[in-house]
Parts: structure tokens; C-alpha cells; sequence
């Protein structure tokens, strides 16, 4: 009986006496496309792991250059300034755009063209963006976005201009969108345990030129028939922020429609050339 | 290929039609049963019960399980209906809405041989390497979906191989899990024998291409000595046993999972810039080591615990985290608490790196009075402190009349291990608590329970007082509330900055009859850790009404 149990159970042991070839992992390359994809960062200056996360949109914003354009939305969970803040970073554009990108199951998290996966819109760890972002460039690129901006130094007025240029018919609920991001603002933020005083916070959504879902752009799109919008703001005085040579504007066309909200292509260019 | 929707159609059909045709003359036995929940959501912004679809626009969710199962002969089948409308279940800031048939089984014995098909819930021991099973109300569901033989050998010994794909939603993760396991029984000696429950197990999970294509697309971000090499195929062992004499019951298990690719959040790893910061996946081997001693005599109960984990984050597809596909399940090891306070500060079990025990003594002075001690303490394997746990309760009866159960509860809580809270100090809490029902005649019953958390640290101390009228067998009423009765910084402020001490009632009723039962509360509850068996999340504030309808037929 003895040897019959150790029998049985040897031959279901089996199948753990190959071993299996080494997976090789390849040096990075960025994928060939011309797909711009639109990485929206949840942040806050009280997340104490968000320093890792705008840390890892830099790397990314390396390795994938010229593929990606990042924002950095401090709008609800854990973005209260600090003690030690001089600035605050909530806007009501930035709460509407964080509660937008629900769900998601905490900071850091980051949405990549507003795909969904496993039911999140945003995804916690930001090991796994480059994954998402890589499957968003080997998708078919369907449209281009040609940003140009004008501003005046004086008045403050800016001047955004849009093309969009489709490369296939296609048939939906588009929308567009224009935001403002604001980079180098030097100010408090919580790392771990402790504040980092001085702590370099980049790409900071600033505001939405359009409604925080987009505004409505075509239900019909046909190939090569190029669509242009225009958009005017005035940036605002401050003695600190709104500095036009750290300003960008993020423009991008995505579906609304209930099963998906997903960006088609993002386009950005600086305020200040 | 079969559409989804047809492939459920097939399941039921086949299902009534094993029930209807009749195998045998048997007419075999219907069982079955309704868990529902709906909830109404009323946002609260002073507490934090906003922000959410739930809240702003769509008002109200629910969800509910129904299950039938039907046994004949040497068949048995079962069938699940799940809904999610608008829950917030799954994600206590976001909507999820599905339904179908999310669970069926078909099981068959012939002779000594027992053969299941579809999903199956299923441990190998104590659940350290594999353990298939469902919890609600954290929307744990990790059924295996595939095949299970179980052959018994004899009358003491049986072993089953299985495979398949753990469940994941209405579908299944990608990644392919198998294991098996020979479990047995012996007996030495005649007067006071001694007997062994022995067992080994073996579990295996393959990843798919598309769950090794995620990985790698990680790990080639990585720069010099943080990339590691993955595998595709991860193997975890385990040997278990209980051993019991007379009044002594010894249970140990040990298990081995071989290097695999997985997420520590502390790992430092180097960017671009180079700069070290927290959190990359590694390669390596993990560890348990669990045991219980036990000793039990009239009105005396002793059990002592310890447990060891190193690196057993055992996952279908390694970049998930928190509750989402674990394919195992590692004990916990403190005291579960039932009392709204004493409970409300409630450990998960570490995966990475954990060392706990904890003792448990139960001693009925006489048939009156009778007291339980409980002493957990935990730590990381570098001696920090996670948690600790020091309950005392006594409970006093009159019978027939009224009982008391009174006692005390210190904990130290580490917030920033258990809740991602990094800038959190350590909770320290002083929790008195008293439970004291009174039976006015056969039928009706009051209960009242009172408890006071001292805390200076999270949201400060708390109050709690619960009355409950039991109308026995049909109504039942429940009246309560928490009130943060010191509060600090992080309580909810006025307009002017001011912390505002929030009391959260809780304004119940219950109505049984026979094998159904209704519920209607309005509640107010504050963000908190929900735990079920060492497993735990943060729930968000609640602001509304909860219906829920319960039956078993």
C-alpha cells in the first residue's frame, strides 16, 4: 500500500521535472509609431509615494520621447496642501478631472489614454505604465493633431490653434480637449515620512480650456478631412505661479461614448516657443 | 467558438436537464440560497462620503448572489447567479455593474473516484499554497475554474490532482494554475491513541504570454543590477500535519514557493536619473512556517500560534496587488474581533515579510463566570513592530436571565504598514468595552454594549453605545452611534478650520420569517479597515440607507 501511495504521487511530480527555457529580457527599445499617448498622473502633495511616481513619468517621458505627454493631476485624494505648502495645487477643473478618471484604488496612479483594465481606469503602480503605454503605441494610429500656439507678452493672451487630421473614416462621439500644465513650480511635498521642502513638481495640471470631458468635436470623422478649432485664454497674474516659459498646452481627441472614453492621439506644445 | 452568453444558456440547460430527466427514482434534493444588498447613497461631504459616481450621480448599487444546487444519486451540480449594479463592492470608489452565471459545478463520484468540473472552491492545508474560497464582502472570489480528480485510496487516505484558471470577474485570469495533493489520517495506539492527519501538497502556476509579455515589458525599463531573469513556470510545496493526544493538538505547516518574479514595494530601485526610490519587482524564493498548539480540558482552552512568511506574495499575474489574484491564503494571526471598536483597528496579513504569534486562554472559573485572555504580537522580520494586541474579557451569566461580557483591549496599530499611510505615527489604542443582555421573558430581549476607544493618534478616542429589541423569532431593532469624542487633526472641519466632533448613527430593523430575512438600516460610518480572516481593505466613509434580503430554501 506503502508503495502505491509513493507511486501515485511521484508520477503526479512529474510535471515539475523540466526545466524551462530562460526568458530573455531585451533592452529597451521604444516602439516605431506615431501615436502620442496621453499619461495622466494622480498625484498629491500628502501622497507620500507620489515622488516615486513623478519620478518613474520622468523615465518614461525619457525612454519614450516624443511618444508621451504627461499632466499631473492634484485634484481630491490626498492633495490638500501641506503645513510647509506655499502653493495649492486643487482646482475645481482638477477635483472634476480626478473624479473623471475613477475608478482607481489610490495614488500613485497614472491613466494611459484612458483605457480600462481590469476595471481601472488609472493604475497604481507605476512599474506597470510602460506596459500600457508600449500597447497603446502598437495600436493603429487614426488621427493627427497639429498644435500650434501664439502668445502675447504683454497682455498674457494666449492663442491655441488645433488641427486634427483624420487618417481613416471613422464614427463615434469624438470630443476634444486643451489643458494647461505648468512645470518647475518648486514646493513642499510629502516623500515616505517626511517633507520634501523644495521638491520639483512638473507638468501640473493647471486648467481645462474645454469641459473637463471634452467638448464635443464630430460624430464623423473622414480621412484627410482636416478639422481646426481655435482657443483663447489669458493666463492669469501671479506673483509665483503661471510662469508662460514653464507653461504647456495638451491637446487630444478621445471617444465619449459609455463603454469608452479613450484617447485617440495627444498632441503638446509650449506657450512660450 | 461559443459565445459567452450561450455558453451560460448550455450550463443551465444541461443543469435542468440532469434534474428533470431523472437518473435514477430519486428525486434528489434542491438546495439553494438569496444574499442580496442595495444601498443608497447619500453624499455627506463632511465626512468624506463624496467624490464617488455613487454619491454625485448614480444614487444608488447593489449586488446579490444566488445559488442552486441540486444533488442525485452520485451527481451533484450547483449553479451561481451574481448581479453588481452600480456596486461599489468591488471598488469602494467606483462603480462596477455585471451579471450572469458566475459559478457552476458539475461533480460526479463513480466508486472510489471523484470527478468535478467547473468552478471549485479547495484548499491544501491550512491554505498556504492554494487556497480557492470566497469572501463577499471584500469581493474576494477566486474560485478555480477547470477539473479536480480526488481518489480515495482507502478510508484514510485520498489524493487529488486538479488544474485550471483561477476566476477573475466574470472570466478567468490568464495564467494557468494545477496542483495536487495527498492527504491522510493514521492512529497509534488503542486507550489514548495518537493520531496524524499528514499531507504534502504541490501547486503550480504557468504564465501566460500575455502575463510574461506585462513582466518583461517591466523589467526592461530596468537598469543594471535590478533586472532580473523571470520564469514562467513557479512551484510552491508544502508539508502539513496535525497531531493530536489526549487533550493536545499540534498542527505545522511548512512551504516553499521556488524564485518568481513579484512586486516589493520597499525594494529600492534605481531611476533614470539615478535616483533610489521604493518599489520594483524581484526575484526570489518564499518561505512559511506556521504552527498551533493547542490544549483542551473542561473549561480550560489553550492555544498558542506562531508563524513565519518571507517573500510568498503568490499571485496569478504578478502586477496585481492588494486583494487581487492570490492564489493563496497565509493565516492570520490575531484575535478577531467582533465589537465595533475593538475591531475597527485590524491587521492584514503580511506577505513579504512577517513574524507573529499568539496565545489564547480561555478558563471557566465556574458554570457562571468565565474569562478569555488573548496576547498576538507582530513584526516585520527586521523586529518592527506591526502590531500588538492585548484583550481581556470576562463573561458573567445568570441563566435564563441576563449575561455580561465586559473586558479590555490594547493595541498598537501600525498605520503606515496596514494602510499605506506612510506619514502615519503608530496607533496606540485603550479599549474598554461592555456587552450586557437581558432577556425579559421567553421572547423579547435587549442588549446594550458600550465601548470607548482612547486614542490620540488617526481620528482620537470614540464612543460607541448600541441598543438592540429582539421581538424573538420575527423583529429585531438596533439603535447606535459612534461619536468622536476627542478629536484631532484629521477629523472633519468646519468652515472656520474647526474640528467638528461627527457622531455616525446607525438606526436599524430586521424582520425574520422562517428562512428569510430583511434588513433595513440608515447608516453614517466612518472610513475604515474592513478585515475578513487576516485579509483586509480600507473602506471609505458610508452615508445612506442599506437594504438587504437573505433567504436559504
Amino acid at each position: 500500500m506503502k508503495n502505491r501511495i509513493l507511486y501515485t504521487f511521484l508520477s503526479v511530480l512529474l510535471f515539475i521535472s523540466c526545466t524551462e527555457k530562460p526568458v530573455i529580457v531585451p533592452e529597451f527599445v521604444a516602439p516605431i509609431s506615431d501615436r502620442v499617448i496621453l499619461l495622466e498622473e494622480l498625484t498629491g502633495v500628502r501622497c507620500p509615494n507620489c515622488p516615486a511616481g513623478s519620478l518613474k513619468v520622468e523615465d518614461l517621458l525619457q525612454l519614450f520621447e516624443g511618444q508621451i505627454v504627461a499632466m499631473a493631476i492634484h485634484g481630491d485624494v490626498l492633495s490638500e496642501p501641506l503645513d510647509e505648502s506655499k502653493y495649492d495645487f486643487r482646482s475645481a477643473d482638477a477635483e472634476e478631472l480626478e473624479h473623471y478618471l475613477l475608478p482607481f484604488w489610490g495614488k500613485p496612479a497614472a491613466a494611459v489614454n484612458r483605457i480600462v483594465s481590469d476595471g481601472q481606469q488609472a493604475f497604481l503602480n507605476p512599474d506597470t505604465w510602460s506596459g500600457y503605454i508600449e500597447a497603446e503605441l502598437a495600436k493603429e494610429h487614426v488621427l493627427d493633431i497639429q498644435l500650434s500656439t501664439t502668445y502675447d507678452e504683454s497682455t498674457r493672451a494666449l492663442t491655441v490653434n488645433m488641427g486634427i487630421i483624420p487618417l481613416k473614416d471613422m464614427s463615434g462621439t469624438f470630443n476634444i480637449s486643451l489643458a494647461i500644465t505648468e512645470s518647475h513650480i518648486i514646493d513642499a511635498q510629502l516623500n515616505s515620512t517626511v517633507v520634501i521642502p523644495d521638491f520639483e513638481h512638473n507638468h501640473v495640471f493647471r486648467e481645462m480650456l474645454t469641459a473637463v470631458p471634452g467638448d464635443f468635436l464630430a460624430s464623423e470623422l473622414t480621412k484627410n478631412e482636416v478639422i481646426n478649432k481655435s482657443f483663447s485664454f489669458t493666463l492669469p497674474t501671479d506673483d509665483d505661479l503661471w510662469v508662460a516659459e514653464n507653461c504647456h498646452v495638451i491637446g487630444f481627441v478621445s471617444l465619449n461614448e459609455e463603454n469608452s472614453k479613450e484617447v485617440l492621439q495627444a498632441a503638446q506644445a509650449e506657450v512660450v516657443h | 467558438m461559443i459565445n459567452f452568453r450561450y455558453h451560460n444558456f448550455f450550463i443551465v440547460l444541461i443543469c435542468l436537464f440532469l434534474a428533470t430527466t431523472g437518473i435514477s427514482q430519486d428525486k434528489g434534493i434542491f438546495s439553494g440560497g438569496l444574499e442580496s444588498n442595495a444601498n443608497f447613497f447619500q453624499r455627506d461631504s463632511l465626512i468624506g462620503a463624496d467624490g464617488i459616481p455613487q454619491y454625485d450621480h448614480l444614487l444608488f448599487g447593489a449586488e446579490a448572489w444566488m445559488n442552486l444546487s441540486y444533488q442525485i444519486g452520485t451527481w451533484n451540480m450547483g449553479i451561481r447567479f451574481d448581479i453588481f449594479n452600480n456596486s461599489n463592492l468591488r471598488d469602494p470608489n467606483g462603480a462596477y455593474t455585471e451579471q450572469g452565471i458566475r459559478y457552476w459545478y458539475l461533480k460526479k463520484q463513480i466508486k472510489n473516484l471523484e470527478i468535478t468540473a467547473g468552478h471549485m472552491y479547495d484548499q491544501i492545508g491550512s491554505g498556504i499554497i492554494y487556497r480557492a474560497y470566497e469572501e463577499r464582502p471584500l469581493f474576494i472570489d477566486n474560485s478555480l475554474y477547470g477539473l479536480k480528480l480526488k481518489y480515495d485510496i482507502n478510508e484514510d487516505w485520498s489524493i487529488k490532482a486538479f488544474t485550471g484558471k483561477q476566476k477573475n470577474l466574470f472570466g478567468t485570469y490568464s495564467g494557468i494554475l494545477k496542483g495536487a495533493s495527498l492527504e491522510g489520517y493514521l492512529s497509534l495506539g488503542e486507550e489514548k491513541p495518537i493520531t496524524f492527519a499528514p499531507g504534502i501538497g504541490l501547486v503550480n502556476r504557468t504564465h501566460s504570454e500575455e502575463n510574461m509579455t506585462e513582466i518583461v515589458s517591466i523589467l526592461k525599463t530596468y537598469i543594471g543590477t535590478d533586472r532580473v531573469t523571470p520564469v514562467y513556470n513557479t512551484y510552491a510545496a508544502s508539508l502539513f500535519s496535525t497531531v493530536s493526544y489526549d487533550a493536545w493538538s499540534l498542527y505545522f505547516e511548512g512551504a516553499y514557493k521556488t524564485p518568481e518574479v513579484f512586486n516589493d514595494p520597499y525594494a529600492l530601485k534605481t531611476s533614470l536619473s539615478g535616483e533610489l526610490v521604493e518599489g520594483k519587482f524581484i526575484k526570489k524564493a518564499g518561505t512559511v512556517l506556521y504552527s498551533s498548539l493547542s490544549y483542551g480540558k473542561k473549561g480550560l482552552g489553550i492555544t498558542g500560534e506562531i508563524k513565519r512568511t518571507e517573500n510568498f506574495d503568490f499571485r496569478t499575474r504578478p502586477v496585481l496587488s492588494l486583494n487581487h489574484g492570490l492564489i493563496n491564503f497565509i493565516p492570520p494571526m490575531n484575535r478577531i474581533n467582533t465589537y465595533r471598536l475593538t475591531a475597527r483597528y485590524s491587521p492584514a496579513t503580511q506577505l513579504l515579510s512577517e513574524l507573529a504569534y499568539q496565545m489564547d486562554v480561555r478558563y471557566a472559573i465556574n458554570k457562571r463566570l468565565s474569562v478569555n485572555v488573548n496576547f498576538s504580537n507582530i513584526t516585520d522580520l527586521n523586529n518592527k513592530l506591526l502590531y500588538r494586541e492585548i484583550y481581556t474579557e470576562f463573561l458573567l451569566k445568570k441563566k435564563r436571565s441576563w449575561r455580561l461580557i465586559a473586558g479590555l483591549q490594547l493595541q498598537s496599530y501600525n498605520q503606515q504598514i496596514y494602510e499605506g499611510k506612510t506619514a502615519a505615527p503608530m496607533v496606540q489604542t485603550i479599549t474598554p468595552f461592555v456587552d450586557f443582555l437581558y432577556k425579559l421573558n421567553r421572547k423579547n430581549s435587549i442588549r446594550l454594549e458600550g465601548q470607548y476607544l482612547y486614542s490620540k493618534e488617526d481620528y482620537g478616542s470614540w464612543l460607541y453605545g448600541m441598543v438592540e429589541y429582539t421581538f424573538a423569532p420575527k423583529w429585531g431593532f438596533e439603535l447606535s452611534g459612534m461619536y468622536n469624542i476627542a478629536t484631532t487633526k484629521k477629523a472633519p472641519k468646519d468652515a472656520n478650520g474647526n474640528a467638528i466632533q461627527v457622531l455616525y448613527p446607525t438606526v436599524g430593523a430586521t424582520y425574520t420569517n422562517g428562512s428569510n430575512r430583511f434588513a433595513l438600516k440608515y447608516v453614517k460610518q466612518v472610513e475604515g479597515i474592513v478585515c475578513s480572516g487576516g485579509v483586509c481593505r480600507l473602506e471609505p466613509a458610508f452615508s445612506g440607507f442599506k437594504f438587504s434580503v437573505n433567504s436559504s430554501f
